[in-house]
């Protein structure tokens, strides 16, 4: 019993030896997966190598969460590659910092107050397997999607879990109104995690997903029977973005890792890597993915999609249990 | 010597400090790392969203939706439904299990056992998709039985693949404990009825049964507690079926709403007190058997038929419960299984790949898992002896605290901690400690259960007579007590430390660069769509639980059947 209280005792004071902060370190909260981040983290530290980089790895929402918790007392320095609806929602956890590479930004891709800048552009699109559903039978436009021949072969993300799914629907209502988004929930299945939307449907699960554009490209690239098909309406151009936390415990290497991230360089990593199209205009999109000049695309005004946000998940809630 | 036996405890007992500083070190830890975030995380649910914790703030106006909304009326109704259904169903799995093993000769008992805790370890994400993978309607077997037999299995989306999941992921823990318990109790009776000639249906119905009730109802309560707080499972077989936990991922994964968060979680909490209000009523209706030191072990059958027709079972069973863990292990050996049901490509490069990912997570879910083990194998055997041994105000305060975290859901005591431990008087963000201690606060209960019961089966006259010859207290219990409740700590330890490793909920809140578990390896694959490397890196997680627990009971030289006996 002693023994065993001892041995409990001094397992304690090993593990409570806290990670003291080096000046010389950066905190990383990434929502981008594995791959990117390595390839940037590399990079960055080879120019970089007096900066220690840690990096903790989550979705977008687990991260937001964590940053929220923390907010009296920051322990992350820059959240990176996260939806912009997620900084438009929680501005005030983010510090404004205007970067060196500011110039090269499209003003609608940069937050008024710079308190984030645009990275990828995840432009959402239909992912269409072919062995269930020929190309010609599969849904072209938003509108399609209303059609009762899609019942029960639509597998979208609930709006209220995933960013994009949220997107998705503000496209939608923005379009063609609450009356064809209603009959779009009567058609869809709505999955409480955002990677079955796609996965789903490159396993033969169902049909028609709808998701980010470079999913389909990776699960093209894996074999799976799949392409995207983009809405002839017009898809939104939302994004994803990096920007400093509030209060980060070391502002000097956030900002410089944000006007890292900025550079043309790491978004060229980030085309190369992960096959997402970059927000620079300077930067070509990933081959296999069509220009911008080829697909149409519209605005994505994510601000006022963020200020919409509970009113239209009260409604989505209240339509979806009806069902 | 002779005076001291007469006058017993008159000098000794003013010295006798130990019990003194057990109890206030045992009520500081409660207070500060259970009762404080909890009365955070709970409180929450009465002041509406945003505003602090204080009188004038108290509302009601969280529960609301409960009587307004659709969805939260219907996703109340659907936890219970599958809360209820996973129970029985798992039970009814179980018992028969627990029956063939713990009563009938079949080889590699002990094995069985091992192999039976696996499913409490389901690496996140992978396991519960693995059944997509099979019974999907692309899955293997719903394409094989398509294909041989020419019928359609039922889609897995919805309530029929949430509660086989959860039945399937849960009946170990009723199974544990009931063959423990089985194994353990007193074969005389039984033994007299046959004298008596009774049938061995009669004994089975009306002697052997009877006895365990209390064993199989504590059983229940766990997996009742654990469907009831499941996110994973639902989230991915769920489709559109909506439970409680996937609720409050919602509105604090969401809206960062804590509070409506914590007031669903309220209405989970109220459902498993509905549930232990049943536990105890069953218990108060049984008179227990007194185990006064050394049982024989029962009888088992050696009939051929019965070896036989026990052993097909207990086969049958557990190959179906580890699909998911076999799933992970072969997939973990293919490097490319896409868009088509046949691996393409086998081989050890998930290994590989994973290889310079392994050692620190590995290393830190042993020391972190470890160390949280420890502090429940202490605490807990401290409060559940005192809690069955003294008599003292505020007891069932005690137990309830204790057992609080075990069912509020991983979600809302991860934001507690990491709000209540950020900044203020004790800082423990980005700290290992942090998650020993969240670790410690959820799994407390699995120890403080298991040593209470089985201090409960222990005649109190033993201790007496320590005490008379003059023993002071941490001699009685470290000569007396412990060794006989050393089972029970044992089985409960193995649990504690196997789910550790498989944890998700509280730790992907709390980890830190530096102290990045398994289970987060697991996931940061997962999420990165890297899903063989995540069953590469899954595949060493349940080989190390099989080793750990196969190694634990030989270390012990006792049987696992006997260290889960006293559960009930």
């Amino acid at each position: 019993m002693k023994r065993l209280a001892s041995l409990a005792l001094l397992g304690y004071a090993l593990a409570a030896t806290p990670a003291f902060a080096q000046s010389s370190s950066l905190v990383l909260y990434n929502a981008g997966g594995l791959k990117l981040m390595q390839a940037i983290v590399d990079d960055f530290s080879k120019k970089n190598p007096g900066i220690k980089v840690e990096v903790i790895n989550g979705g977008v929402g687990e991260l937001i969460t964590r940053i929220r918790a923390e907010s009296a007392r920051a322990r992350g320095d820059v959240y990176f590659a996260a939806s912009s609806d997620a900084y438009d929602f929680a501005l005030d956890n983010f510090e404004s910092y205007k970067s060196s590479e500011d110039g090269a930004f499209d003003r609608k891709t940069v937050q008024k107050d710079h308190k984030y800048y645009g990275f990828s552009q995840p432009l959402q699109a239909f992912v269409i397997n072919t062995k269930m559903m020929p190309l010609d039978k599969a849904p072209k436009s938003w509108a399609d999607l209303t059609k009762p021949e899609y019942k029960g072969k639509v597998l979208m993300a609930q709006p209220a879990q995933s960013g994009s799914a949220y997107s998705q629907m503000y496209q939608i209502v923005g379009l063609h109104g609450w009356d064809a988004m209603a009959k779009v929930i009567q058609n869809g299945t709505f999955v409480t995690s955002s990677k079955l939307a796609y996965a789903n449907v490159g396993t033969g699960e169902f049909p028609i997903g709808i998701t980010g554009e470079f999913n389909v490209l990776t699960m093209k690239e894996e074999g799976q029977p799949v392409v995207a098909i983009y809405p002839s309406e017009g898809t939104g151009l939302t994004m994803d973005g990096n920007g400093i936390i509030k209060g980060a415990p070391n502002l000097a290497n956030a900002r410089k890792f944000i006007d890292y991230a900025n550079t043309k360089a790491a978004h060229e990593i980030l085309v190369k890597v992960d096959n997402r199209r970059s927000i620079r205009p300077d930067v070509a999109a990933p081959a296999g993915l069509p220009s911008t000049q080829e697909i149409k695309v519209v605005p994505y005004d994510s601000v006022a999609a963020a200020g919409k946000k509970k009113e239209y998940l009260e409604r989505f809630d209240k339509i979806f249990s009806a069902k | 010597m002779t005076a001291i036996a007469l006058h017993p405890g008159a000098e000794r007992r003013s010295f006798d400090w130990i019990p003194i500083l057990v109890g206030v070190l045992t009520m500081a830890t409660t207070l500060v790392f259970l009762v404080y975030p909890l009365v955070c995380a709970i409180g929450g649910a009465f002041v509406p969203s945003g505003e602090p914790l204080a009188l004038e703030n108290l509302t009601l106006g969280n529960f609301e939706r409960f009587l307004t909304s659709t969805s939260y009326k219907r996703a109340f109704w659907n936890s219970l439904v599958v809360g209820l259904t996973a129970t029985s169903l798992a039970t009814l799995l179980a018992l028969p299990l627990a029956y063939a093993v713990a009563r009938v000769d079949i080889p590699f008992r002990r094995a069985i056992v091992a192999l039976a805790v696996l499913p409490l370890i389901s690496p996140p994400f992978i396991g519960a998709y693995s059944w997509i993978i099979l019974l999907g309607r692309n899955g293997l077997i719903t394409r094989l039985v398509a294909h041989v037999f020419d019928v359609q299995l039922p889609s897995i989306y919805g309530p029929f693949g949430v509660i086989t999941a959860l039945a399937l992921g849960y009946f170990p823990y009723v199974f544990l404990i009931v063959q423990g318990a089985l194994a353990a109790s007193d074969p005389y009776v039984e033994e007299a009825a046959r004298m008596m000639g009774a049938s061995r249906w009669r004994i089975l119905r009306t002697i052997t049964f009877p006895s365990v009730v209390p064993a199989i109802a504590a059983g229940m309560l766990i997996v009742f507690i654990k469907a009831l707080g499941d996110f994973g499972v639902p989230s991915i077989l769920g489709g559109e079926y909506q439970v409680l936990p996937t609720l409050i991922y919602f509105q604090i994964h969401g809206f960062f709403n804590l509070n409506a968060a914590a007031a669903i979680a309220m209405v989970n909490v109220a459902l498993t007190v509905g549930a232990l209000g049943v536990l105890a009523w069953v218990n108060r209706r049984r008179t227990f058997a007194t185990i006064t030191g050394v049982a024989r072990a029962s009888r088992r059958a050696t009939g051929s038929g019965a070896k036989l027709a026990a052993g097909s079972y207990v086969a049958v069973v557990l190959l179906i419960a580890l699909l998911p863990q076999i799933t992970v292990v072969v997939s973990s050996f293919v490097e490319r299984w896409s868009g088509n049901r046949i691996p393409l490509i086998w081989g050890f490069g998930n290994f590989a790949r994973v290889l310079t990912n392994l050692n620190q997570p590995v290393i830190n879910s042993l020391i972190l898992g470890g160390t949280a083990t420890l502090v429940c194998v202490v605490f807990g055997t401290v409060t559940a002896y005192y809690v069955s041994r003294k008599r003292f105000f505020g007891r069932w305060a005690l137990d309830l605290t204790i057992m609080l975290p075990f069912v509020l859901p991983g979600l809302v005591v991860g934001v507690a901690y990491l709000v209540g431990f950020n900044d203020g008087w004790i800082v423990l963000t980005g700290t290992a400690t942090i998650l020993v201690l969240a670790y410690f606060t959820r799994r407390a209960a699995y120890i403080f259960r298991s040593v209470q019961a089985a201090v409960g089966q222990i005649d109190g006259k033993l201790e007496e007579a320590s005490t008379l010859c003059g023993a002071n207290w941490a001699t009685t219990m470290r000569r007396i007590v412990v060794p006989l409740i050393a089972p029970a700590i044992l089985a409960g330890a193995i649990l504690v430390f196997a789910t550790l490793l498989g944890e998700i909920s509280v730790t992907i809140l709390l980890f830190s660069a530096k102290w990045k578990t398994i289970s987060i390896a697991i996931y940061e694959y997962v999420i990165s769509d890297e899903l063989h490397n995540a069953s590469a890196m899954g595949t060493v997680a349940i080989v190390m639980t099989l080793v750990l627990v196969l190694g634990a009971s030989r270390l012990v030289g006792r049987s696992m059947s006997e260290m889960f006996r006293s559960w009930g």
